[in-house]
């Protein structure tokens, strides 16, 4: 069925979100209204088959939601009622069931920290039974044991909807050795992807956002207006908010410790836990950045730059890291020589320059200018090219971007070593007019759907893999358009391809 | 008391209170592995995970745990069934399930109980290793299917001790916690003593005797209802044997089969012929029977009728999993592993 039977289903919404995210407590307000009605985790709740389409098992989406999603939205169709429903699997079909449906979402985002303590709580105290197969065996008690011995894996649709790395994917190796801590934080991150993704794909007033990590009235109320519910008001909706449902306490656990909430949480838990999930905090808005997950991470803040600030390797070391990889500024050069003989590019600034070996040179006649955040290495830029149109500058170009002044920005190799690499792309993005040229030096990860994160504390310096998917969406939403992303051929063993990332802006 | 039985004398299972030689243990559990790892017969854990995605792949496969091979149900399935036989290494068998978990899978792991690291004998009666507990809970929470690999016939006869009891009381020690145990699965035995260790139940026996005596030691069989020890199924699901068309060295002696060990068995094509295609001893009520011999090397015997019927002799992955896939709707696959075959790079130090 196409939009013109799922018109009679716009009276429908489901409510997105993790577990552990407050979509029960949410569900129970919403059913309140006294024009709607909202079900909990109706069957089928497509455990099975949310984890298929995640792994790639499942390819037919559309047919999922005519067959689980769809019956049950039609015997709706006569009660002039608005009908909702929550389940937390719905992430890899938002974009069928909005084709199907013409439904409404209501995205319930809460702090990953929060949910992860949230569910090693529950696995411990109530379940034992999420993520399996981690080591971690201890801090079960005896009725968590008790209930898991009572489901065998084949039944537990609950765990095996939880999406786990695929072969030669990110984490897929480490996954036997990682924490549960680092699984629920992979889980939240996940499944928050694919929401986030999939509302994307369609219209941004079939949808809204609400923050559960605490919830006003107010901020439920919006929902309300937004579904059009009826019936309920501020009172009523802080009641239920003050009676924690769905907590271990209104289940009647109490037996167990407790995980501490996260401002508690030791170093070490708080690493694990921005390691896997930091860049995704940081797109729900929970970070100002994926570089405060980072600076978390590492527990220094401030600390990047330092290797440059301090590095006094001097041109030669630049010429040789310009010599070794020639190749892609020698592409960089074809590809600028191609655009400029279709538009006037007059002016280019150049991010993480370092000694700009090779590009005074190229760019002898329109305005260059180099910026980086080494100190010493712009002073010497400054002291050894003299062309006017020419101009070097210190300065951290991630935190105080210049202001659409440049035709092109470019840059070489550097953003595989900053601390948020969305924020260099927007930085990018806000500095040029017309093009951004970008290239990472430390391969091609065509498979990475996030990107990775590794801090060299000793260093200060970050050492990362690009995701292509990343940032493309990431240039993308920053209104980009001939967005490319390709890998370029290095001619090297060590590392084959390098990543190139030409946008028009 | 001992008890009298036939000739010798048979001494009570009872537990001991002297402390396991953890040590020992871990010098038992290299030095075991060490023959298999010299013949090249050890794969590594990866290439357990190659075999579960590429089972994965095939349509029409679904997987339960042994308990639920035979049960009623959808019938345009292979219903597939992993069974570990845990002879020599639980640590393995906990990385097994635990890999398992990640798929929704559910393994049915048997714990021998005459092996060195479930316990020993000593004068005093049976040791329980302490670290048995943890593998035992590991496993549970992996959401495996756990059951007891019986031996009560080694208990007997190499031991001297009340066999039927050390299968009873070790059935309810598994059972501590909640866990529930539903099934055994019968070391092998026939070649060894002239009986298979699942003939102590009375659903099972296969000559009409009522007790097997060896070197003047009696054990009863066909003696324990399974239902008395709460118990659904043995794992080889044994029926009468039906008439054999047995081929290759056993076809003029199968007795020699039945009664005489051959050198690496496993690893004798006719034995295994023999043993999973034409038994002499006992069928099996399921279909198609696999075994992993080590690295690249499965067996598959399919005991379906006419021409589903069909043998492959230690063929690689592929091939086998092509075979499983043609056996027909409502087939019934069991997958007979060793988890030690995958533990290459797996050892006693591993961290649980």
């Amino acid at each position: 069925m196409k939009h013109s039977d799922g018109e009679h289903f716009a009276n429908c919404y489901f409510i997105l979100s993790c577990a552990r995210s407050g979509s029960t407590s949410l569900c129970r307000i919403l059913d309140q209204a006294e024009n709607g009605r909202c079900v909990m985790e109706p069957t089928p709740n497509l455990n099975v088959e949310t984890r298929d389409a995640m792994d790639g098992r499942l390819h037919d989406l559309e047919a999922v939601v005519d067959t689980c999603i769809l019956p049950r939205i039609a015997q709706q169709r006569d009660k002039s009622i608005i009908y909702g429903e929550k389940n937390v699997t719905y992430g890899p079909f938002i974009a069928a069931m909005y084709e199907k449906l013409h439904c409404r979402f209501v995205f319930l985002k809460r702090d990953g920290r929060d949910v992860v303590r949230s569910l090693l709580d529950w696995h411990n105290r109530k379940f034992g039974t999420i993520y399996r197969e981690c080591k971690d065996t201890s801090g079960v008690t005896d009725s968590a044991f008790a209930s898991a011995a009572n489901l065998l894996a084949h039944n537990d649709t609950s765990d095996y909807s939880r999406p786990r790395p695929l072969p030669g994917k990110e984490y897929y190796d480490e996954w036997e050795s990682m924490t549960r801590l680092e699984m629920c934080a992979y889980y939240w991150r996940r499944v928050n992807q694919l929401y986030v993704d999939g509302l994307a794909s369609i219209p941004a007033e079939a949808w809204i956002a609400l923050d559960y990590t605490n919830p006003s009235a107010g901020d439920i109320l919006r929902v309300v207006d937004f579904l059009g519910l009826e019936g309920l008001d501020e009172q009523k909706i802080g009641q239920m908010l003050d009676s924690r449902i769905n907590s271990l306490k209104d289940r009647g656990v109490s037996d167990g410790v407790p995980t501490p909430p996260w401002p508690d949480w030791p170093a070490e838990w708080r690493r694990k836990f921005d390691r896997v999930a930091g860049g995704m905090m940081a797109r729900l808005g929970y970070y100002e950045s994926s570089r405060d997950a980072l600076q978390n991470a590492a527990g220094e803040e401030g600390r990047f730059g330092a290797f440059w600030r301090a590095h006094d390797g001097g041109e030669p070391w630049y010429r040789w890291m310009y010599e070794h990889r020639k190749a892609q500024h020698k592409a960089f050069e074809e590809w600028f020589r191609c655009v400029a003989q279709r538009e006037s590019l007059e002016s280019v600034a150049d991010f993480g320059c370092g000694a700009a070996i090779g590009y005074t040179d190229f760019f002898a006649s329109i305005r260059y200018v180099g910026m980086d955040l080494a100190e010493s290495i712009i002073h010497w830029c400054r002291n050894t090219y003299s062309n006017p149109r020419h101009e070097f500058r210190a300065v951290d170009f991630i935190r105080r971007p210049p202001q659409k002044e440049f035709d092109l920005v470019m840059s070489q190799g550097t953003i595989d070593n900053v601390y948020d690499m969305d924020a260099f792309l927007n930085a990018a993005v806000q500095a040029a007019k017309k093009w951004i040229y970008i290239t990472a030096y430390r391969g091609y990860f065509g498979d990475l759907s996030e990107h990775v994160y590794r801090h060299n504390e000793e260093q200060g310096v970050y050492y990362n893999d690009i995701s292509p998917a990343a940032a493309y969406n990431t240039l993308k939403q920053a209104g980009c358009r001939d967005i490319s992303i390709h890998p370029s051929p290095t001619g090297r063993e060590d590392i084959p391809f390098e990543t190139v990332i030409i946008a028009h802006v | 008391m001992a008890e009298v039985v036939g000739q010798s004398e048979v001494l009570p299972y009872v537990p001991s209170k002297a402390p396991y030689d953890a040590e020992a243990f871990a010098r038992t559990y290299e030095a075991a592995k060490a023959p298999l790892r010299k013949k090249r017969l050890l794969a590594t854990f990866a290439e357990y995970g190659e075999f579960i995605h590429a089972l994965r792949k095939l349509p029409r496969v679904r997987f339960v745990p042994m308990r639920e091979l035979l049960s009623p149900g959808q019938d345009d399935h292979v219903r597939c069934a992993l069974r570990f036989d845990v002879d020599m290494d639980p640590i393995a068998a906990v990385r097994l399930a635990r890999f398992n978990a990640r798929y929704g899978l559910c393994g049915s792991f048997y714990l021998l109980h005459t092996a060195m690291y479930y316990g020993v004998f000593d004068e005093n009666g049976f040791v329980r290793n302490p670290r048995l507990r943890e593998w035992v809970r590991a496993l549970v929470l992996a959401g495996a299917e756990i059951g007891l690999h019986i031996d009560p016939l080694t208990v007997y006869f190499l031991h001297h001790r009340d066999g039927l009891e050390s299968v009873r009381t070790e059935l309810n020690w598994l059972r501590t916690g909640g866990v529930s145990v539903n099934g055994v699965a019968a070391h092998n035995s026939y070649p060894l003593f002239g009986a298979e260790n699942f003939e102590i139940f009375r659903e099972y026996t296969t000559a009409e005797r009522s007790a097997l005596t060896v070197n003047g030691v009696s054990c009863p069989l066909g003696s324990v209802p399974l239902a008395d020890w709460e118990l659904t199924y043995e794992a080889n699901y044994p029926k009468p044997p039906g008439r054999k068309i047995i081929t290759g060295w056993f076809r003029k002696k199968p007795q020699r089969w039945m009664t005489k060990q051959v050198s690496d068995a496993v690893n004798n094509r006719a034995w295994m012929r023999t043993y999973l295609l034409d038994n002499p001893v006992y069928d099996r009520a399921y279909t198609v029977r696999v075994w992993y011999h080590g690295p690249g090397r499965w067996t598959l015997a399919n005991a379906g009728r006419f021409v589903s019927r069909s043998w492959l002799w230690q063929v690689d992955l592929a091939t086998m999993l092509e075979a499983v896939q043609a056996a027909r709707p409502a087939s019934t696959v069991v997958f007979h592993l060793h988890p030690v075959y995958f533990a290459a790079d797996t050892d006693v130090s591993y961290e649980l």
